[in-house]
């Protein structure tokens, strides 16, 4: 049986079964491992932080897999996780600077300047530049609608803000998006 | 990366601008990255010791577990209740904690229980004659309370007595010799006294006691009392027993009856 048409909820089923639970657990890293390893990615930018967010949060996820309740998707609640994995990572991080005061090193406009692909002069690079001057939670509302496509309604659900909210938050990322990418 | 329609359309409204640059991703992971990521997230998981294999539980618990589980609880709360006062503490105090320095004298310790036992047999050889005065204030509030129910006691038995043999008009002349309200006047016989006793209750009984324990009446009965009988008050001081053998020797019961 192939991984790609497995639901989750067949996924979860082999997961509680302790002779399936290793197949089912990489079943469901490499369903989830490319989307999640893209939104982490453009949080905190590098590779190497976006690898070990990414491990870090797996492993999260099989040690409370168990507990997981199906009334939520599966999908969903692996955004959350990685979601609050990568701001946890950034916060950490920035407490470190803080603390040897280095903050340049540390900053997302450094990281997207280490790039060895950055060149100020391209438009897709002035639009992250333009994302991470973002706030935090419209840079998560704009990445996930942006790049992600998630609907509102799941949207809603990983960040816990109403679909409401989450529009306005959208269309204020995107306004502020084109006022910085038209001014730099 | 297949673009939603309506996402795409969303978007052209805001801005035209980041329409144009949707789907184009600026960031490149290494090759063959996502066919390592899950067998490099599964050996991670294997060297973290996560059990990979759940067995089944065996069900089984050393020898004398449950036993010494509690105390184990116990002692493990109380080093981690040490340990995180003396977390709380800076560095420097919680590294000066075991120096002590004050000295003591030579084996103070050792000879420090038989220093205080001495104390308190020489204590105990001085004061043998003030045990009593130790407990004094208590027996004499004992004794105190006993003197007066006795004399309350005897004072009835002898009012009663009084009655028997000389008929109502003892009555009468009790009556008039301490109370001033008239209405008591009608109390001047033996079964008048005695129905109007029957007919109080316990709660009359004990409010009026209350209110007038101290009062004349109280006095009068004391006064009229015969003490000439009664142990000597030194000792009720030695034994409290003195009391009762007084009562059973005076067998008080018999007056209840009568």
């Amino acid at each position: 049986m192939s991984t790609e048409i497995q639901s989750d909820e067949e996924l979860l089923l082999q997961f509680r079964d302790p002779s399936t639970k290793e197949r089912a657990f990489e079943s469901i890293i490499k369903k989830y491992q490319e989307k999640l390893y893209w939104h982490i990615r453009r949080l905190v930018i590098n590779h190497e932080d976006a690898n070990d967010v990414l491990q870090n949060m797996f492993i999260k996820v099989w040690k409370s897999l168990d507990n997981f309740r199906e009334e939520s998707q599966l999908y969903t609640w692996l955004y959350r996780i990685s979601t609050n994995e990568s701001l946890t990572f950034l916060n950490n991080q920035k407490k470190r600077n803080s603390i040897s005061l280095d903050d340049e090193e540390y900053s997302p406009a450094y990281k997207l300047k280490s790039d060895p692909h950055f060149d100020a002069n391209k438009l897709e690079w002035k639009l992250q530049m333009a994302i991470q001057s973002l706030p935090e939670k419209q840079k998560l509302v704009f990445n996930l609608r942006y790049y992600d496509e998630m609907p509102y309604e799941q949207m809603s659900k990983v960040l816990e803000t109403s679909t409401g909210a989450l529009k306005a938050s959208y269309h204020h990322a995107a306004k502020k998006i084109e006022d910085f990418i038209l001014n730099h | 990366m297949n673009t939603d329609p309506n996402i795409l359309n969303e978007i052209r409204e805001i801005t035209p601008l980041l329409a144009d640059l949707h789907g184009i991703n600026v960031f490149q992971a290494p090759d063959n990255y996502f066919q390592n990521l899950p067998e490099s997230i599964l050996i991670r998981l294997d060297k973290e010791k996560v059990n990979l294999n759940i067995q089944e539980p065996s069900f089984e618990v050393p020898n004398g577990y449950f036993e010494s589980l509690s105390l184990n609880i116990l002692k493990k709360i109380k080093e981690e209740e040490m340990g995180s006062e003396s977390d709380e503490l800076p560095p420097v105090l919680s590294g000066q904690k075991s120096i002590n320095p004050f000295f003591i004298p030579q084996n103070y310790f050792e000879t420090f229980p038989q220093t205080v036992l001495d104390k308190i047999r020489n204590e105990d050889k001085r004061e043998t004659g003030k045990i009593v005065s130790f407990h004094f204030k208590k027996i004499y509030r004992y004794a105190t309370a006993a003197v007066i129910a006795v004399g309350l006691f005897l004072t009835s038995y002898l009012m009663f007595q009084n009655n028997s043999g000389k008929g109502k008009s003892g009555f009468a002349v009790v009556t008039r010799k301490t109370v001033d309200d008239p209405g008591a006047l009608k109390y001047n016989s033996e079964k008048a006294f005695n129905e109007g006793i029957a007919s109080l209750s316990d709660d009359q009984i004990i409010r009026y006691l209350e209110k007038n324990g101290n009062s004349f009446d109280m006095d009068a009965l004391i006064n009229s009392s015969d003490t000439s009988g009664l142990p000597n008050p030194e000792d009720y001081l030695i034994d409290e027993n003195t009391l009762n053998n007084y009562l059973n020797k005076i067998n008080y019961k018999n007056f209840e009856t009568q």
